[in-house]
């Protein structure tokens, strides 16, 4: 394959796993803002989408049916993450709510393991394996699928919160949740709304990526340190920039992977990809904590 | 109320009845392996040598997870990656006793000057953030120090690890069997305690506590806050290392698998349970999640689901603790005498 | 203990010029003046005039926007907080930060810090010239806390003090540094007129026994013109007026800015009142 055949490739994988990571970041962004909380089992709720589907399917269900379903036990799991450990601890400080929210997340992870054991499953491609052909290069038709799917969900999500009310109520309890509460919104709603619509687009993300890098209860993790990731280099708080500082990380990624092994000469192995995109990432958090497109932070007393 | 708690002054621990008790329980459950006979066999069909082998993953553990005490409890910053050092330790002792042949203690100092250098490289970023950044920020890094111990095969030997490291011990008296290890650990632990204690007593132990309520007040009394949080950062790493170094002696054989994220968090919890900010609490909490964790292992092997159990079980006493008591198990012994004397005496309301 | 002051007309602290400003609001707006040694300085306002800020700044919790400070000579603008300790500045919190879950002596010893040497080596094993140190750090820190007259609660922990007697640790505490100079922020604030009356004896005390110079900043007017001999009045992140105790009190800009301007035609308010 010529180089641009090759950097075709690189850059559909590259956006297909960023995007994964951008709904992440995407999810992340709409519990920060609708609650200023992190949630450290985000990552989570991309694994349990995946492996429920998977599991939905073991069941005998078809994969459009079982994957719906994932999504929504997904979603519904969301809630009850919300309503049992956040909602309980209102005037948790920081470090309590990190370490609620990890406890959360190890449960998810364990509660995994347990359901479906320590090996990794996988979904069947949504429309067959079949390369797609761009140029002379072929491309995995499941990453389209995840690009297309990324891509409706974050302009659901936008038009949500842009053009219906209930939507905009729940960035009024972000900006200002006293005079939200006062218009008569009901924070508790709102809050228990936003960790639904995050859990939902996670597991959507989950479902559609299974297929390509298969799942086990284990990788969580390292979705909600690059969703995080993604999130803070796009800005925290800002749903485009989580998803634009996902693809960013995604392809930073996939491009290391590919470029790392003829630029060093065979020197550093080509496994070494995600440690650059980690390291690059972590860079942008310590030098510019606001992100890329965030604005400067105001100084705090 | 913060897990990570508050540190308590001096005075405030339980009367000298019960930590008389608290000793002789503890000195009894330490001597008790080394002089149970061979043949004696726990339900289960465990023996003298697994006992020894446990209590020596405690005193491991619970190296690191005092020096993680300090860094969460005093320092007020949470790291979740503290497996990295741990995992710097115990390579750097292999690669150099196995590829140098270096005599182990000199392995084992090299492994902590390499762990301090790193520290203090990745200190002076770390702890300038706060919060989730800072949990992150950790997260991250013990996920790239992970990824490198997978990845340099030629010094680490990749995925399948390095084997036939030496036993530990200075020039030919060597530590081989396992109650000689057990009594040398044990003693390695003593002495943590002892200086982690004598730290917190110190001038340097007082401008932790007060910087972990208010930098600000610290700083203007003179405290530079920056030095002293990289301080505890080192300490920590170090001592994760020295465990590390003990961990690659005793297995003689080491892989990149304990040294990642579950493995860090699972510290984590065992500062947390136990009470972040106290000598004593960690050591608990060691004691705890080793002694649960082998339990499930067991047990597993008769009933195999019970094995999977680990990772749920570990997060439900984590949120647990985080609701119920936030301080940790060693703030029971509070809880239960402020509770008495409340029940004796109706108080005065405070002021 | 504590040298004697220089001569009166020598300039301690002294900030030209100095703003701040928060993302749109500008908190301080080239705010000058000056700290003679010795002396005792007032400084009041209208609630967010900008004093706690000029506090801030002075000590280094965050650098100015503008301007310069400069502390017996030499620019301290932007120096890091435990610098600026060191070279004998200290002060007390207007929303008082004291280390609760500490003791009261444990927070006097962590005020005298920076008079301490023992080092790593010797805290993690209390080698015998760290305990002597120690020793000589508790006899100081009692010392301290007669002072203020808290030496009974020693043991007890800062958090279950009244706000009494927290401003008084807040103020141990600072003395314990053997400063030049200490900043107080509303010490007054939370105390009834019994505890005013002996927070002034005290801060009188400061001035003529310690050998320090103060800097005040205080709402209740009689306690701050009682004990101050110079004045500054900032309003809006600007000073308006500086004097006497007497000469700002008669100052039509300042009772503007406390009542409004219908006010300020008719004389100026009595000492009692607490604005």
């Amino acid at each position: 394959m010529s180089l641009t055949d090759q950097l075709v490739q690189y850059l559909v994988t590259g956006v297909s796993i960023g995007v994964v990571y951008g709904l992440v970041g995407l999810g992340f962004t709409i519990i920060y803002n609708a609650t200023g909380i992190i949630n450290f089992a985000q990552g989570e709720f991309v694994m349990l989408g995946g492996m429920g589907a998977v599991a939905l399917m073991e069941l005998g269900l078809p994969l459009g049916l079982a994957a719906a379903l994932a999504v929504v036990a997904v979603t519904i799991v969301g809630l009850a993450v919300e309503r049992l450990t956040i909602r309980p601890l209102p005037a948790a400080s920081i470090m309590t709510l990190i370490i609620a929210t990890i406890g959360v997340s190890l449960v998810l992870k364990g509660g995994a393991k347990l359901l479906w054991g320590p090996e990794a499953v996988i979904l069947p491609p949504f429309s067959g394996t079949q390369p797609v052909r761009i140029g002379a290069a072929g491309i995995d038709p499941q990453r389209l699928w995840v690009m297309a799917v990324a891509a409706v969900s974050v302009i659901g999500v936008q038009s949500f919160f842009k053009y219906t009310l209930t939507g905009k109520a729940i960035q009024a309890c972000a900006i200002n949740r006293s005079a939200a509460q006062l218009v008569g919104i009901n924070i508790n709603r709102m809050v228990s709304l936003s960790f639904a619509l995050s859990a939902a687009v996670a597991a959507l993300g989950g479902v559609v990526l299974t297929p390509v890098t298969m799942m086990r209860y284990s990788q969580g993790t390292t979705f909600t340190l690059t969703g995080f990731l993604a999130a803070v280099v796009g800005g925290l708080g800002n749903s485009i920039g989580a998803v634009v500082g996902g693809i960013m990380l995604g392809l930073l990624e996939s491009l290391a992977g590919g470029f790392i092994v003829p630029l060093t000469g065979g020197v550093v192995s080509s496994g070494y990809n995600k440690a650059i995109a980690l390291a690059v990432a972590l860079l942008v958090l310590w030098l510019r904590p606001q992100g890329l497109l965030g604005r400067q932070k105001k100084e705090a007393l | 109320m913060k897990p990570t708690g508050c540190p308590p002054r001096q005075g405030e621990r339980g009367s000298i009845v019960l930590r008389t008790l608290g000793w002789l329980v503890l000195a009894a459950a330490v001597v008790t392996p080394l002089l149970l006979p061979e043949s004696y066999r726990l339900p289960g069909g465990v023996g003298k040598n697994y006992l020894l082998t446990i209590g020596i993953f405690i005193g491991i553990h619970a190296i690191i997870a005092i020096g993680l005490g300090l860094l969460m409890g005093y320092a007020g910053q949470v790291s979740l990656g503290h497996a990295a050092f741990y995992g710097l330790g115990a390579y750097t002792t292999a690669i150099l006793t196995i590829k140098a042949g270096a005599p182990p203690l000199a392995a084992m100092v090299a492994g902590i000057v390499l762990t301090a250098v790193v520290a203090v490289l990745l200190g002076a970023p770390t702890l300038r953030l706060h919060g989730h950044y800072l949990a992150m920020f950790t997260l991250g890094l013990g996920m790239i120090v992970q990824i490198i111990f997978n990845q340099a095969r030629g010094l680490t030997g990749g995925f399948g690890g390095l084997m036939g490291i030496p036993p530990l011990g200075i020039g030919r008296w060597q530590l081989d069997t396992k109650p000689e290890f057990y009594l040398a650990v044990i003693a390695a632990v003593a002495v943590t305690v002892l200086l982690a204690n004598n730290l917190v007593r110190s001038r340097i132990g007082r401008a932790l506590r007060a910087l972990h309520e208010s930098e600000l007040a610290t700083a203007l009394s003179g405290v530079d806050v920056a030095r002293y949080k990289l301080l505890v950062f080192v300490i920590s790493a170090v001592l994760a290392s020295v465990a590390g170094s003990i961990y690659a002696h005793f297995m003689r054989f080491i892989s990149p698998d304990p040294f990642g994220f579950a493995f860090s968090v699972e510290l984590v919890i065992m500062v947390v349970a136990g009470g972040a900010a106290s000598i004593w609490g960690p050591v608990a909490g060691a004691a705890l999640l080793t002694i649960l964790g082998e339990v499930l292992a067991k047990t597993g092997e008769q009933i195999p689901w019970v094995a999977d159990l680990d990772v749920v079980l570990f997060g439900a006493v984590l949120v647990a603790v985080v609701v119920f008591l936030p301080r940790g198990l060693v703030s029971l012994a509070d809880r239960l005498r402020r509770h008495r004397r409340r029940e004796t005496a109706p108080s005065p309301a405070e002021t | 203990m504590h040298q004697a002051s220089q001569t009166a007309t020598e300039v301690m602290l002294s900030f030209q010029d100095v703003s701040k400003v928060f993302g749109g609001l500008v908190a301080l707006d080239g705010v000058s003046g000056h700290v003679q040694t010795g002396e005792i300085l007032g400084i009041i306002g209208p609630n967010g005039a900008g004093k706690t800020t000029l506090f801030n700044v002075v000590c280094g919790a965050f650098p100015p926007s503008g301007g310069e400070i400069s502390f017996q000579g030499q620019i301290i603008t932007a120096l890091p907080c435990h610098r600026i300790a060191h070279l004998g500045i200290a002060r007390t919190f207007q929303n008082i930060r004291l280390f609760r879950r500490m003791t009261v002596l444990e927070n006097v010893l962590v005020g005298r810090h920076r008079k301490a040497s023992a080092g790593l080596l010797g805290a993690v094993l209390h080698l015998p010239g760290m305990r002597r140190e120690e020793q000589r750090l508790r006899d100081d820190a009692l010392t301290y806390l007669h002072m203020v007259g808290l030496d009974d609660r020693a043991e007890a922990l800062a958090g279950s003090l009244t706000t009494g007697q927290q401003r008084l640790l807040e103020i141990a505490r600072a003395l314990a540094a053997e400063p030049q100079i200490v900043l107080l922020d509303e010490p007054a604030a939370g105390l009834n007129t019994r505890e005013t009356q002996a927070l002034a004896e005290f801060i009188r005390r400061m001035q003529e026994e310690l050998g320090l110079t103060v800097v005040l900043i205080e709402h209740d007017m009689r306690l701050l013109m009682e004990v101050s001999e110079r004045v500054l009045v900032i309003d809006r992140g600007r000073k308006i007026a500086e004097g006497t105790p007497s000469q700002v009190q008669a100052d039509t800009k300042v009772i503007a800015a406390y009542l409004g301007d219908e006010f300020a035609a008719n004389s100026a308010p009595t000492g009692r009142q607490k604005l």
